[in-house]
């Protein structure tokens, strides 16, 4: 069986589970709706180079077919991958990697709405801003750094996040409010 | 390398190496064991607490008190067998409940304090209904290592010629009991106030009349009696057993 880009069309994340289940092939729907997303995410937790990253999503996608049967229905297909990424990430590579640079040149939505949020006039340039807010970044400690990627760059909702990180909502909420203060803290001095 | 390819890769490798999900029942299999190991630990660590309970409860500390100091008494009071089961079996809970599929939705405050209201519920219905009694006892009298821990306790409090006679009940005549205290003298004390029955841990105050008799003012049961008490059927199988031994050993 064949599975094209019609194939897929119309078929909600849990129906194409269900359906890889029974017939590989339509994992590769899966595969081309999430590739592009957790490749991003790859490279904002880790400094891998494009092919290591592209090998990493191999792994991750392989291991994920594996575990097609452990998916949990209460929640989203997103957050089952995210969480995959995460702990295959951590598990092989982010305790030796260097910290990334999370803001780039194309990044000023990311920036406005980080400086928003910690109540940060934007009254400064974008450039000098970008590489303050990237320096404070990189200072931030890991559990704060995650929580923010997670938030402000895949724009993912507080249970989403609990259900990547596998930790409480109340635990979500409280590292996001202390990394605002964190970042605040960073910039302001 | 763009993004096509890294699906047909993955596709590619699941036909060649026959990739196949792992099948369901291994997730639901691993789901029983670790809510079967919270369940284990949640109903052992509220019986310990039961036990706990009924021993502060029920531990006499107005005869033990004057024996020998305060500190000294608590520190030999203190249930540390039943405690060390609760830490125990309270840990592997807490670490099961944590490791369930959703777990991870409830803080570790959440899940301990949880844990432990019922602990002490679950262990204030046992300790009501007797069980906590009946389940001390039968430690005492089938677990070598928790019989041992007694006679230590007893060796420390056991001192006749000052009064205090810390043992076992070993046989029950029409008018006297015979008493084997924690140092291994066999005494026969003279009674018809009480109900003892052999096996039985037993405090007496009293003054020794000679070297097999004494004469007893006050005799106490180690612990009080619960209010409420259920007497399983193991524990008077295990009385009456003792009791054809003693009397065999006796008649030889």
């Amino acid at each position: 069986m064949t599975i094209n880009q019609h194939s897929c069309e119309g078929k909600t994340e849990a129906e194409l589970i269900r359906l890889a289940r029974g017939e590989a092939e339509y994992f590769i729907c899966i595969m081309r709706r999430f590739e592009a997303p957790l490749l991003r995410y790859i490279h904002r937790i880790t400094s891998v180079d494009d092919d290591e990253a592209a090998d990493l999503l191999q792994e991750i996608f392989i291991k994920a077919y594996k575990n097609l049967n452990a998916i949990d229905e209460t929640i989203s297909v997103s957050a089952w991958l995210y969480r995959a990424t995460r702990n295959h990430v951590i598990s092989s590579y982010r305790k030796q990697l260097a910290r990334p640079q999370l803001l780039q040149n194309n990044d000023d939505e990311f920036i406005s709405t980080i400086a928003s949020d910690v109540d940060l006039s934007l009254a400064t340039d974008q450039i000098l801003l970008r590489e303050r807010l990237n320096r404070a970044l990189s200072q931030l400690p890991d559990k704060y750094r995650e929580v923010v990627v997670l938030r402000y760059f895949e724009e993912k909702e507080y249970k989403e996040i609990s259900d990547i990180t596998k930790k409480p909502i109340g635990t979500i909420s409280t590292l996001l409010s202390r990394a605002k203060g964190e970042l605040k803290r960073l910039l302001t001095t | 390398m763009n993004d096509q390819k890294i699906s047909d890769k993955v596709i590619e490798a699941i036909k060649t190496k026959r990739i196949v999900p792992t099948p369901r029942w291994e997730f639901l299999l691993k789901d029983v064991v670790v809510w079967a190991l919270a369940v284990l630990g949640l109903v052992v660590g509220s019986i310990a607490t039961a036990v706990v309970i009924f021993i502060t409860l029920n531990d006499d500390f107005r005869y033990v008190a004057g024996s020998t100091s305060i500190t000294k008494q608590v520190l030999l009071d203190i249930p540390y067998f039943w405690l060390t089961l609760i830490i125990i079996f309270g840990a592997v809970a807490i670490y099961n409940l944590r490791h369930t599929r959703h777990g991870y939705r409830y803080g570790v405050l959440l899940i301990l304090g949880g844990s432990i209201i019922a602990s002490v519920v679950l262990g204030s219905v046992v300790y009501v209904t007797g069980g906590a009694a009946s389940l001390e006892e039968i430690f005492y009298q089938r677990i070598p290592f928790y019989h041992q821990m007694f006679i230590i306790q007893g060796q420390l409090w056991n001192a006749p010629e000052q009064g205090r006679v810390a043992g076992e009940v070993i046989h029950v005549g029409p008018d006297y009991i015979t008493v084997k205290d924690v140092h291994g003298a066999v005494w026969e004390v003279p009674t018809t106030t009480y109900f003892f029955k052999p096996g039985q841990r037993i405090r007496l105050f009293g003054s020794p009349t000679d070297n097999t008799q004494f004469q007893p003012r006050v005799l106490k049961p180690w612990y009080r009696e619960p209010a409420f008490r259920i007497n399983f059927p193991p524990q008077s199988i295990w009385f009456e057993v003792k009791q054809k031994e003693f009397n065999q050993r006796t008649s030889e």
